[in-house]
């Protein structure tokens, strides 16, 4: 494994999990909605 | 009748996770980054997350619920909302069902092999097996392929294959909370469980072969990982990430589409699309780019493990990995561990495919479930007999080729299109934002409208310059094959026929009733 591959490794690891953590802390802090289906108009 | 929900937010976010972890996570994903440039490969596959697989998940999402509200759960009855003045862009959306259709027959097949591989690690049944020849040579018993001259048919296949289809069948008829949202729930923590215990397993195993010291899991690591620069200049390898993209994000298909339709008005789409996308890249990157290459390159070492990369994921997963944790301690468990993970990821991915065909007689011809269920498990068990019996004659490569690569490139380009463009931008951010727990960067308007689209349609164009040609004039196909290979192609013609004139129908019955059709 050379320095390279390590540091392609390292960023995408880190990157990934560090979006992972964010979006899954936040999902599960956030409480649930639930309620009526949305009421858009149909566009042309 | 009362439209479905889901139960939960998380319940949703691992049910689309769990549709997008599929066997491509653990065997395609690493297979295309050995094959294209190891580390470099991670830059246009990380380009192509940001620039096509978001976005096309945050437009799927969006137009899911907005298509929710509306009471339609698949995309004829979505694409006729967003733009009513026009008669044929619901046949477009048929492409958004077809799709789903054609993969769940071929997938289900292959599914149960590793349900069936599952109970073979269990019981030792090829641990006999100790070359690849040997292992290969088993995995053609069970598909009973060259036991007879006219049809692939072997009873244990056959049985494993009816458990998976009624198994699959049952999870869809519970419903969406009680059956989907359930199984995903329970489901892919699992998978991850048995993931990450088959990772460290194989990143703690050093040198097997005191003698070749080179050849161990981190050099495997090397192998996926080291750059080769001038992978990037080539376009052949921007197109296998952009591909792997949408193959691995599950977008493009239809199914985010039929899943985000049982959300509710107040539901958030952007923080829960990121989400999803994330622990599919946590499946895919981590624990699928640890697990085959590395376990491969310490076995074999690296001139084998380029054979094994260049013979393509079943090799890799049927026959290369029962191989090498048969060589470790307790090789029969974790044999059990590798297959039970991909048939979850199986499950979680095949449900999702029948549920668009499900919803849609439900939605569209007012059936009730269990009918609906009925019909679709009817056809879909009939439809997946030619992959089933003529395995070895090219049916499930036309299957694939059709339902699971062109499809889902041309079905992207179309909603991203009618979204950014016919919706318009402005309508399309909006509905993005409602409800939503982040805001998402300003930049992504300008690159959903302009870049997202021309990605795609690069993308379209290069391979079908680049492999079109060959495939759809079948120039690779032997001639005793073609017969077969002919016959799936108007089977999938039929279906799509057949499809389009369901949603003529269904609209045409709707007007007569005096519904409203948006």
């Amino acid at each position: 494994m050379t320095t390279g591959g390590w540091i392609f490794l390292a960023v995408s690891w880190l990157g990934i999990l560090g979006v992972f953590a964010y979006s899954m802390v936040r999902t599960l802090r956030e409480k649930d909605d639930s309620g009526e289906p949305p009421a858009a108009t149909p566009g042309d | 009748m009362a439209r479905e929900r889901w139960g939960s937010r998380l319940g949703v976010i691992l049910a689309v996770a769990g549709s997008a972890i599929g066997l491509g996570n653990f065997l395609r994903f690493p297979v295309q980054a050995a094959k294209n440039g190891g580390g470099a490969f991670m830059i246009p596959y990380f380009v192509a997350l940001l620039l096509v697989g978001l976005p096309l998940m945050w437009i799927e999402w969006t137009l899911g619920r907005f298509g929710g509200g509306f009471g339609h759960s698949t995309a004829p009855g979505m694409f006729h909302t967003l733009w009513n003045k026009n008669r044929f862009i619901k046949y477009f959306g048929v492409i958004g069902i077809f799709g789903p259709i054609v993969i769940f027959i071929y997938y289900t097949y292959i599914e149960s092999w590793l349900l069936g591989y599952s109970w073979f690690a269990l019981t030792g049944a090829y641990n006999a097996c100790d070359t690849r020849e040997s292992m290969g040579a088993f995995l053609k018993t069970y598909q009973g392929i060259g036991t007879n001259p006219y049809v692939s048919f072997s009873t244990p296949a056959y049985a494993f294959f009816l458990i998976t289809f009624v198994t699959n069948v049952l999870i869809v008829y519970f419903g969406i909370q009680r059956g989907i949202e359930k199984v995903c729930k329970y489901g892919l923590p699992i998978l991850f469980i048995f993931g990450i215990v088959l990772m460290a397993r194989v990143l703690t195993l050093g040198a097997p072969d005191p003698a070749q010291p080179q050849n161990n899991a981190i050099n495997g690591l090397g192998f996926l990982w080291n750059p080769d620069w001038s992978a990037l200049g080539r376009a052949q390898v921007w197109m296998a990430a952009a591909g792997q993209i949408c193959y691995t994000l599950s977008v493009g298909i239809g199914v985010i589409l039929t899943y985000a339709s049982y959300l509710s008005k107040k539901d958030d789409v952007a923080l829960s699309g990121l989400t999803a996308a994330a622990t599919n890249e946590v499946a895919e990157v981590i624990i699928g780019g640890s697990i085959v290459i590395p376990a491969a390159f310490a076995f074999f070492g690296l001139a084998g493990t380029q054979s094994v990369a260049e013979g393509g994921a079943f090799d890799l997963g049927f026959v290369t990995m029962p191989l090498v944790l048969d060589r470790m301690a307790c090789g029969n468990l974790l044999g059990f561990m590798w297959f039970g993970l991909l048939f979850l990821a199986g499950v979680t991915s095949s449900i999702s495919l029948a549920q668009p065909a499900v919803a849609f007689l439900e939605d569209e011809f007012g059936l009730s479930k269990k009918r609906a269920v009925l019909v679709f498990s009817a056809v879909s068990f009939i439809l997946c007999q030619p992959c089933i019996l003529f395995l070895d004659k090219g049916v499930l490569d036309q299957m694939d080729f059709w339902g699971g690569t062109f499809c889902l490139v041309l079905f992207g380009t179309v909603e991203t299109i009618l979204f950014a463009w016919v919706f318009g931008m402005e309508d399309a951010w909006t509905q993005l934002h409602v409800g939503s727990d982040i805001t998402i960067p300003r930049f992504y308007r300008f690159i959903i409208k302009y870049i997202t689209p021309v990605f795609l349609i690069a993308l379209l164009v290069f391979w079908l310059w680049e492999q079109g040609p060959a495939a759809i004039l079948l120039k690779d196909v032997p001639d005793a094959n073609l017969p077969y290979v002919w016959a799936s192609r108007a089977l999938l013609l039929a279906l799509l026929v057949v499809l389009a004139f369901m949603v003529r129908h269904a609209w045409k019955k709707r007007r007569q009733n005096g519904e409203a059709l948006a």
